[in-house]
């Protein structure tokens, strides 16, 4: 109570709220931009994060967060182009309301449900952080192997591309974190010489590259491609009581499916939104008219993708081990500012996660608020021209990779990031692997040296312990799936091609 | 032509990654790393051969799939998917042009300080893009950089490199 008490004053100041309705309202933002995501967003505010305090820039990357990922549902509702992947499956029904005159409907459909979600995301995270921080006290270095490792198959395998294409990603991630001084002999691994390297290649500029960079890279190379349309007007209208009253049940249904998603490394909020949207399509008395302007596609859709910010949050915070993208950049900062995530972080510092469950609460309401005050001015954001835009993202993106560490060396390691992602979207390899791979590499490397020492080299011996042989069980069905699906639609007769899903940006 | 370019793609990153991968496991046996014998034989490249060796599994086995499927993806050539292909091509100069004025700003951040370097950038990158409106763009690199500059240069006293020209900037 004393450690709840304390999170709320450390969250009850100026620069506090300040930081998380402008996070939220420049969230909303860039999530009303095709192409620019949560990632894109969070590395444009890292420079600003590096001179404010600790709750302050939480405060700023949590409002950034909650705000893009409800931001994409504007444009998915009013031009059928969704901001961000999550908003993908509202479109569905979003723009067909909007092309019959209910666009203001829509989006309070989208704006309450998004609302919804994202405070039962919240609700998860203080029930369950806490839970998995004290059963994770039982973890040894095995166990952490163990789930680094599952981590990062569940990435690769859930990243669009192909398996293959996700491990090998993820893989480069890894070996890439390794270059630099060893932690343990001290000595320099694939330096050639250059002093510069020995500090390694850091997290953020790398982001700032696959993601931003290589962002403006595809729209360079995609100029000749159709404008998207700019000249409408929207408002905003809630649904009543009457309207809500038989989608209760829905709305819960679909918070509990984003949340329950959003905790597993990688699957992330566009998974949970159609995995949610396919469900309402299953079993919604309206289910004939999902797909044509059917609120229940909307409400199933953006609570489930808002109730993954919070649940993702669970591993990252609890464990030290990030789900998707955002929060391994979000993890970054946290550790730049000082905090550290994982279990002792709610022995050691309570105050701080209480004061992250309360951010987060009034970031959701924030946006509720940003949402329904400002859905028409935020659509004039696609009225600047791409070129100017993209030279702001791109120009402030880069000081954030500068700013981190003030070495002129990262700001080559971005461009080299920036050319490497662009690559690697127009070819179909998944960006989410490699960045995963790089944050968890250091922990995975750590986990099994120290694990190789406690077993006296006996790597066999790693199965013994049973939450670790569970972890291996599960990281060998995900791995062995596709092959299980194949061998599966074969005997049926159905066996889809050998690569049928597409790649591109995540 | 999009589905062969692309798994033409696919194997050029793929065998590039094989042959760094290849490259970077000779290194490994390098006498440097024979000096290193701490934590019980597993010295500073054991990890990442293992991460090298599984880069060279999943490289081979994408280079030898994406071969075996060419033919299956030239196959599927039809005049539709020409149009993104065209369109690419069109933009090959501009994309090329993106990246190396990103590099020349990358090289003067330092060199040239930021307010100078962001100004020029700010000024040519939205040609690439096809923006052609000069007033515009002359507004919005002076104040975008003028604006970012003092933000953090007086505000959140971040210090920024300076021009060997100027002493405030």
């Amino acid at each position: 109570m004393d450690a709840a008490l304390l999170g709320l004053d450390l969250v009850l100041n100026w620069q506090v709220l300040l930081a998380v309705t402008l996070g939220t309202a420049l969230g909303v933002a860039v999530g009303v931009l095709p192409g620019l995501g949560s990632v894109v967003g969070i590395t444009m505010v890292l420079p600003f994060t590096l001179t404010m305090g600790q709750i302050p820039a939480i405060a700023l990357l949590l409002g950034i967060y909650c705000g893009s990922v409800y931001g994409g549902s504007i444009t998915a509702i009013v031009i059928n182009t969704p901001g961000t992947p999550q908003a993908a499956a509202t479109a569905l029904d979003g723009y067909p309301m909007a092309a019959r005159g209910e666009a203001d409907l829509a989006l309070g459909w989208a704006t309450a449900a998004s609302l919804a979600g994202g405070l039962f995301s919240v609700m998860v995270l203080m029930l369950a952080a806490p839970q998995l921080a004290a059963f994770s006290l039982n973890f040894t270095s095995i166990e952490y192997f163990a789930l680094g490792v599952f981590a990062l198959i569940c990435i690769a395998q859930v990243s669009r591309g192909s398996l293959l294409k996700g491990l090998l990603s993820g893989a480069i991630g890894m070996f890439i974190a390794t270059i630099g001084v060893d932690q343990v002999t001290g000595d320099m691994r694939f330096t050639f010489g250059n002093f510069q390297l020995s500090a390694g290649i850091s997290l953020i500029p790398a982001i700032v590259g696959l993601f931003a960079l290589s962002e403006m890279f595809v729209r360079v190379s995609e100029r000749y491609a159709p404008a998207v349309r700019t000249d409408f007007r929207i408002g905003f209208k809630i649904p009543g009581w009457h309207a809500w009253r038989p989608r209760l049940l829905l709305l819960l249904k679909s918070c509990s499916i984003g949340s329950f998603i959003g905790a597993l490394p990688g699957t992330g909020a566009a998974t949970s939104a159609f995995i949610s949207y396919a469900e309402a399509k299953r079993s919604s008395p309206n289910r004939e008219r999902i797909g044509k302007g059917e609120p229940d596609g909307i409400v199933s859709a953006e609570s489930a993708n808002n109730a993954v910010t919070g649940s993702a949050l669970v591993p990252t915070l609890a464990l030290g081990i990030p789900g998707d993208p955002v929060t391994a950049v979000m993890l970054g900062t946290l550790v730049v500012q000082g905090i550290t995530p994982g279990p002792r972080l709610f022995t050691d510092q309570l105050d701080i996660v209480y004061a992250i469950f309360l951010i987060l609460i009034a970031a959701n309401l924030v946006m509720f608020a940003v949402g329904a005050l400002g859905a028409q001015a935020f659509t004039r954001i696609l009225r600047v021209p791409q070129g100017l835009l993209m030279t702001g993202v791109v120009v402030i993106a880069l000081l954030g990779a500068y700013g981190v560490r003030g070495n002129p060396l990262d700001l080559i390691i971005a461009l080299a990031a920036g050319v490497v992602g662009f690559v690697m979207r127009k070819t179909g390899f998944p960006i989410a692997p490699m960045v995963i791979g790089m944050v968890l590499s250091p922990m995975i490397e750590n986990a099994l040296r120290q694990s190789l020492l406690l077993t006296r080299g006996d790597f066999w011996a790693f199965f013994d312990r049973p939450i670790a042989l569970g972890l291996f069980v599960l990281t060998a069905f995900v791995l062995l799936w596709p092959l299980l699906s194949l061998a599966r639609a074969r005997l049926r007769g159905t066996a889809p091609p050998l690569q049928s899903r597409p790649g591109g940006e995540e | 032509m999009l589905v062969a370019a692309r798994a033409n793609g696919t194997t050029a990153v793929a065998t590039l990654a094989l042959g760094t991968a290849l490259f970077l496991f000779w290194h490994t046996f390098e006498p440097a790393y024979d000096t290193a014998f701490a934590a019980a034989g597993r010295g500073p490249v054991f990890y990442p051969r293992i991460l090298l060796a599984i880069i060279i599994a999943l490289a081979a086995t994408i280079v030898l799939q994406s071969l075996f499927q060419a033919p299956r993806g030239q196959a599927s050539r039809q005049p539709a998917d020409m149009a993104p292909d065209n369109a690419g091509w069109r933009a090959l100069p501009a994309l090329l042009a993106a990246i190396a004025l990103t590099a020349g700003y990358v090289m003067a951040f330092s060199a040239a300080g930021y307010l100078l370097s962001t100004i020029v950038y700010a000024l040519l990158l939205p040609l690439v893009f096809g923006h052609r409106n000069p007033l515009a763009i002359g507004t919005f690199a002076l104040s975008y950089a003028l604006a970012t500059w003092y933000l953090f240069e007086k505000v959140f006293l971040i210090i920024l490199p300076k021009s060997p020209w100027f002493a405030a900037f």
